[in-house]
């Protein structure tokens, strides 16, 4: 029987997140927090929905992705749903979230976690996570960790590229302009 | 009458240029029509695909980061740069094992070496089961490879003792000259050795083993090595077998230990054990 045909994933599947007439929906709150895309927000949730259903039937600790850590973060911060509903009656049991106590033992756990996410992932739903959402290791220890929360009232944010070449065409502007006068 | 005596300099230059374009594009034509076939078998040992992927060097990585990630080799100490056999029983393949009998630590360039016998047995098995090319075929389909570019040297030497003969200036063709000989050379240098069945079996692999590239596991680590190089252990645990072949990568540095997250479910884990995962 594949993931799809039981009863656990049929559960999972029907279970929608928050108020369904919220004027901010979870999905919405959700892309908004993080600034995706509506769609690519919907595909998080789909992911966390799978990810549940492997927290539930791998056997053994499961880690996400950032992507769909951030859907698990903001279904908690959802505590009656979380606590009371999705747990309780669509999971069956208590799915607790455990954020890395530092250090390599650590980091070495947490990577062999994922790994085993990913191959019990793809025996389950038989094919490979999407890639845009479940990243490889190096994307998802060494550069995920990197996002920090901003206020787009307060600041500009610029991809390091741009930042990169408008600083060097700064330079290269001040430079002729110096040379000209 | 004399060929291309009508032509200038420049228009001879032109037509060089876009020949030897031509060229490039009929060497490529030819090793991919004339490749052998060869045979589709299922060939998939981790050192068969390392060979058929990458060559010898990706053999020796496949094997190191295979030991490695199963714990039968590690870091030595107090030589940097090098790797020691931390557990001789560990299962081996006998290309592994070769490696686990060395008693002295050693780098990946030394395995390189010490597995040259292995390689060449695997190459011998991979020529007999149809995935790479007998050595007279691989000699053959390089001559066809290059051939367009000989045709054109030849064309542009006749152009040049021509030009030579009436005072031309032909510097700047015998500069295309020795680019088309050196771009011939690299050609035949780098025309790939693989039939087409093995060429399509590492693709095949590839596709299957997306995963692998992201994030493998302990036991696969030699295949993913295998399939894609030493690049997949970056963020892996086993990223020392990367900074090895590569020490001035800029990829790495996987220091954080910020990343994590992990589930714990109480029915998961049985028997009630899994208490104190905070959150």
């Amino acid at each position: 029987m594949s993931a799809f045909d039981s009863q656990l994933w049929q559960r999972i599947a029907a279970h929608t997140i928050g108020p369904q007439d919220a004027a901010l929906s979870f999905s919405a709150r959700l892309a908004r927090e993080n600034r995706w895309s509506p769609a690519y927000a919907e595909a998080v949730i789909g992911e966390y929905m799978r990810f549940c259903y492997l927290a539930i039937t791998a056997g053994n600790e499961v880690t996400p992705s950032d992507a769909v850590d951030q859907a698990w973060h903001l279904h908690l911060t959802y505590s009656r749903d979380y606590w009371q509903v999705f747990c309780p009656a669509v999971l069956g049991a208590d799915l607790h979230h455990g954020p890395t106590a530092g250090g390599p033992v650590e980091r070495a756990r947490y990577y062999h976690q994922y790994a085993d996410t990913l191959a019990a992932y793809e025996a389950a739903f038989g094919e490979a996570p999407p890639r845009l959402i479940w990243p490889d290791a190096h994307r998802r220890f060494a550069v995920d960790p990197f996002g920090v929360r901003v206020n787009l009232r307060n600041a500009i944010l610029l991809p390091r590229r741009v930042a990169l070449a408008l600083g060097f065409l700064a330079f290269v502007v001040g430079w002729l302009a110096g040379r000209i006068m | 009458m004399q060929l291309f005596s009508s032509w200038t300099g420049s228009d001879f230059l032109l037509f060089y240029m876009v020949l030897l374009a031509t060229c490039g594009a009929a060497s490529w034509f030819i090793a991919h029509r004339l490749r052998p076939q060869g045979r589709f078998g299922e060939s998939h040992e981790p050192e068969d695909i390392a060979l058929l992927a990458g060559g010898s060097g990706r053999l020796a990585d496949s094997v190191l980061a295979d030991l490695f990630a199963r714990g039968a080799l590690a870091l030595a100490l107090g030589a940097k740069g090098k790797l020691a056999v931390a557990q001789a029983t560990v299962p081996a393949s006998p290309a592994g094992r070769t490696l686990l009998a060395v008693r002295e630590p050693f780098d990946p360039d030394e395995a390189n070496r010490m597995l040259a016998l292995h390689t060449t047995r695997v190459v011998a098995r991979l020529r007999r089961e149809g995935l790479l090319m007998r050595p007279e075929d691989h000699a053959r389909l390089r001559w066809l490879a290059i051939a367009p570019f000989i045709v054109l040297i030849l064309i542009g030497l006749y152009r040049e003792r021509a030009g030579s003969a009436l005072g031309e200036p032909t510097g700047y063709l015998v500069i295309l000259l020795v680019v088309t000989a050196l771009l011939a050379v690299v050609r035949f240098v780098r025309v790939d050795p693989r039939t087409a069945a093995g060429i399509a079996a590492v693709n095949g692999l590839r596709r299957q083993s997306a995963r692998l590239r992201r994030a493998p596991q302990p036991g696969e680590a030699g295949m993913a090595v295998a399939l894609f190089g030493t690049t997949v252990l970056v963020g892996t645990p086993w990223e020392p077998v990367h900074a090895m072949r590569h020490p001035n990568s800029s990829e790495g540095g996987t220091s954080s230990d910020s990343g994590g997250s992990s589930s714990d479910s109480g029915s998961g884990c049985g028997g009630g054990g899994c208490g104190g995962c905070g959150g």
